[in-house]
């Protein structure tokens, strides 16, 4: 297992140090001119410049200082002069927190809605659930996004985080804290419960052979993540914060939970083919035990391998969704950034999202893991 | 939908295979697919022969990027605007020309964006373009760039995982990891930021397909195609190929390309999607050049939402409507050709046991 997990944890790194070559050869080579074009400037001003940033010199050189800029998380400058990280690590903890609980919400509800779908002999439930769930998968994100936010501005009044003016302004007025630190404190102790879960689980699956039901999870979140905030004393403004941030996350299950429905049910169909689905219902369990512990178990292994391909495209969704919402995570960081030809922040951005994807994987590689003695025990590199 | 008893039994009983196109018609949700991309593919026919015959002599109103048409609708002139469809305030109503209207009276104005009506079926988008012309006029690109991506995503997804299997070792290597890598870098996304800042110049919808099809063909679905030949090359075939003195490209060519195409059909279809959504986002942010495509008219509805103070339903709900059931429509197709491609997976696991077990569920959306 450690054998296995050291080796996924290695080729990550690898993977992540060919990225970074592969964003600065697109920057530094495939585009066409270099950050000073962005500039209307010529001779002697345009030379001293890229004198200044360094651009004259070989692009040895500059892959060298952009390598260990990025170790040191410096990524340069913006094109506005605040440095590309310090505009990141704002727009960050809000992009975090609304991909764990939305993605963790639409995986839970996706898998529960598929494997409903997948046992039941209700044609009438079925075909809806599939219906919805198509409909859901293939609609145009951004007509989402504009539903959401309209259909909740003009009919139920609430407002998505946005910016500062958007957050309760009496709440807010007299505190030290800004909202981009008390966020990374939730982000914080989010991740933390996740990663105690996730400990809990391990060693009372090896060690105590008991199994921690599914719906503890959730609970567990909730509850630590309220008792936490409460330590802290951040507990008015995390919750004003993730009122506002609701939405983002109501839009991040509705995009995504299509797929995990589908996903699992297409698992179960070649699960409750096997023998040994048959032998349990033959020998009287309960149908309920027959579905969640026999048939449904091992399709979560296809549903994961499946979301490591997926999980750049619900990033992409949340972005999307971040955009259409305006200011805020990441989303509108990039577009801002894009708007602008603000290459540094664009650049920096996409190594952060890449850096995430990889992080979301290496998540996935130790669920598999701890699911599939195949893998804990199997060769390595024997499958991707 | 039948019930998945039902289903498991007549799968397990039917010993010989069906055709393949009666694999895919027997499923309904690939049949319903398939009737909307034919409409889809009429929508592309009959604008250009809606311009010559029933609208030939209107072009002026009906040219989908510069025609101009504002209906006259009867509003009541009131005092404090309550329902912009119906009402307007004395000041517009006497701007608009009505110099001794008063409240109360009936006038006639000019509208835009135009509701529904005889003569624009769809409405008008702010522009006062006809919304049922555009919406034509958006079927071609948005076929161009689905199917451009689907092409050459198949295409070097096949070739990559056709050398993975065939020559391992290094070459796999390093291909497997050139995936890795590629799949740091969402597809749409990296299109969204090509077409906003740099090529939006030259990025046309066969430019912008054919770059969504190379990102995506070199990750996504070289890696879902690369499993599955792994599994293939395994098979006894493909000894008995080798021993007969089948070797590199030829072996690739002739014995694995075959089983991988049903495979590489659907991560084409899914390819379209995706391609389709990327364009109609960078469209909907307005970094693409041609104006008229769907998104577009998602982002006309939207911008000019503040300043004209009404959304534009008919305009927004047609462009969203148009993108979404065309990207439906594929990926119902892509259901249906994954029977095709299942029916071929599901023979072998009975001889095989294990090897190609996920196969089904893992190529799913």
């Amino acid at each position: 297992m450690a054998r296995y997990l050291g080796g996924r944890l290695v080729s990550g790194v690898v993977t992540l140090f060919l990225f970074v070559t592969f964003l600065f050869f697109v920057v530094a080579v495939v585009l066409p001119g270099d950050w000073t074009s962005q500039f209307i400037m010529t001779g002697d001003g345009r030379i001293s410049l890229q004198e200044a940033l360094g651009l004259d010199r070989p692009l040895w050189n500059q892959y060298v200082d952009w390598m260990s800029g990025i170790f040191t998380l410096d990524l340069g400058e913006s094109f506005t002069g605040v440095g590309v990280w310090e505009m990141i690590s704002g727009a960050l903890p809000s992009t975090l927190f609304v991909l764990v609980l939305g993605v963790g919400a639409a995986f839970l509800l996706g898998a529960w809605l598929g494997r409903l779908s997948a046992y039941s002999f209700k044609p009438p439930l079925t075909a809806s659930l599939t219906f919805v769930s198509i409909l859901f998968l293939t609609a145009f994100p951004p007509a989402i996004a504009v539903a959401i936010e309209r259909g909740g501005r003009n009919w139920l009044g609430f407002t998505a985080y946005n910016e500062v003016r958007h957050l309760n302004q009496e709440l807010w007025f007299e505190q030290v804290a800004s909202p981009v630190q008390v966020m990374w404190r939730m982000v914080f102790v989010l991740f933390a419960t996740g990663l105690a879960l996730v400990m809990i689980r391990l060693v009372s699956t090896r060690f105590l052979r008991r199994r921690v039901p599914g719906w503890v999870t959730p609970i567990v979140v909730v509850v630590v993540s309220l008792m936490a905030w409460r330590l802290m004393g951040i507990s008015d403004l995390a919750f004003d914060l993730s009122l506002a941030m609701l939405v983002l996350i109501a839009g991040v299950v509705i995009l995504t939970f299509g797929e995990v429905v589908l996903v699992t049910r297409a698992a179960m169909d070649d699960t409750l083919l096997e023998d040994y689905v048959m032998v349990a219902r033959a020998k009287g369990l309960p149908e309920r035990q027959v579905r969640d512990k026999y048939a449904a178990r091992p399709a979560l292994l296809p549903i994961l391998s499946r979301l490591v391909v997926t999980i750049p495209y619900f990033l992409t969704g949340l972005v999307i969704l971040e955009s259409v919402f305006g200011g805020g995570g990441m989303g509108s960081l990039i577009f801002n950034a894009v708007t602008d030809q603000d290459i540094p922040v664009v650049v920096g951005s996409l190594l952060v999202i890449g850096v995430l994807t990889l992080l979301l994987r290496l998540g996935l590689d130790l669920a598999q893991a701890s699911l599939d003695p195949r893998v804990r025990f199997g060769e390595p590199n024997d499958e991707r | 939908m039948s019930d998945s008893a039902n289903r498991s039994v007549s799968r397990s009983v039917s010993r010989s295979q069906p055709g393949v196109v009666k694999t895919f018609l027997s499923n309904r949700l690939a049949l319903v697919g398939l009737i909307l991309i034919a409409l889809f593919a009429s929508m592309v026919l009959a604008h250009p022969l809606l311009m010559n015959t029933l609208w030939a002599d209107s072009v002026t109103i009906y040219n989908p990027v510069t025609g101009y048409d504002a209906p006259i609708i009867d509003m009541t002139v009131v005092e404090v605007v309550e329902d912009p469809t119906s009402e307007v305030s004395l000041i517009d109503a006497r701007l608009a020309g009505n110099w001794d209207a008063s409240v109360g009276d009936v006038v006639d104005i000019r509208v835009q964006p135009a509701p529904p009506s005889a003569d624009h079926w769809l409405g008008t988008d702010p522009f006062g373009r006809d919304v049922f012309s555009m919406l034509l006029n958006g079927a071609w690109p948005t076929f161009v760039v689905g199917l451009s991506a689907a092409l050459v995503s198949a295409l070097i997804g096949t070739l990559m995982a056709t050398a993975s299997a065939v020559f391992r070792g290094g070459v796999d290597r390093i291909l497997s990891r050139f995936s890795d890598v590629l799949l740091l870098l969402p597809a749409p996304l990296a299109m969204v930021i090509l077409g906003g800042g740099l090529f939006s110049d030259f990025l046309s919808p066969i430019v912008f397909g054919t770059i969504y099809g190379v990102i995506a063909g070199a990750s996504t679905v070289a890696i879902v195609l690369r499993s599955h030949a792994l599994s293939t090359v395994e098979r006894p075939f493909v000894d008995a190929a080798r021993v007969s003195g089948a070797r590199g490209w030829y072996l690739g060519r002739r014995h694995l390309m075959p089983h991988l195409v049903p495979l590489a059909a659907v991560s084409m279809v899914t390819a379209v999607v995706g391609a389709v959504v990327a364009h109609g986002f960078a469209s909907w942010l307005a970094f693409s050049d041609e104006m008229t495509n769907w998104g577009a008219m998602m982002f006309i509805a939207i911008g000019f939402a503040d300043l004209q103070g009404v959304v534009a339903w008919n305009v927004l709900i047609s462009g969203a409507a148009a993108i979404s059931l065309f990207c439906a429509a594929f990926y119902l197709v892509s259901l249906g050709l994954k029977d095709v491609a299942y029916r071929g997976a599901e023979a072998s696991r009975r001889k095989q046991g294990w090897a190609t077990r996920s196969s089904r569920s893992e190529t799913l959306v």
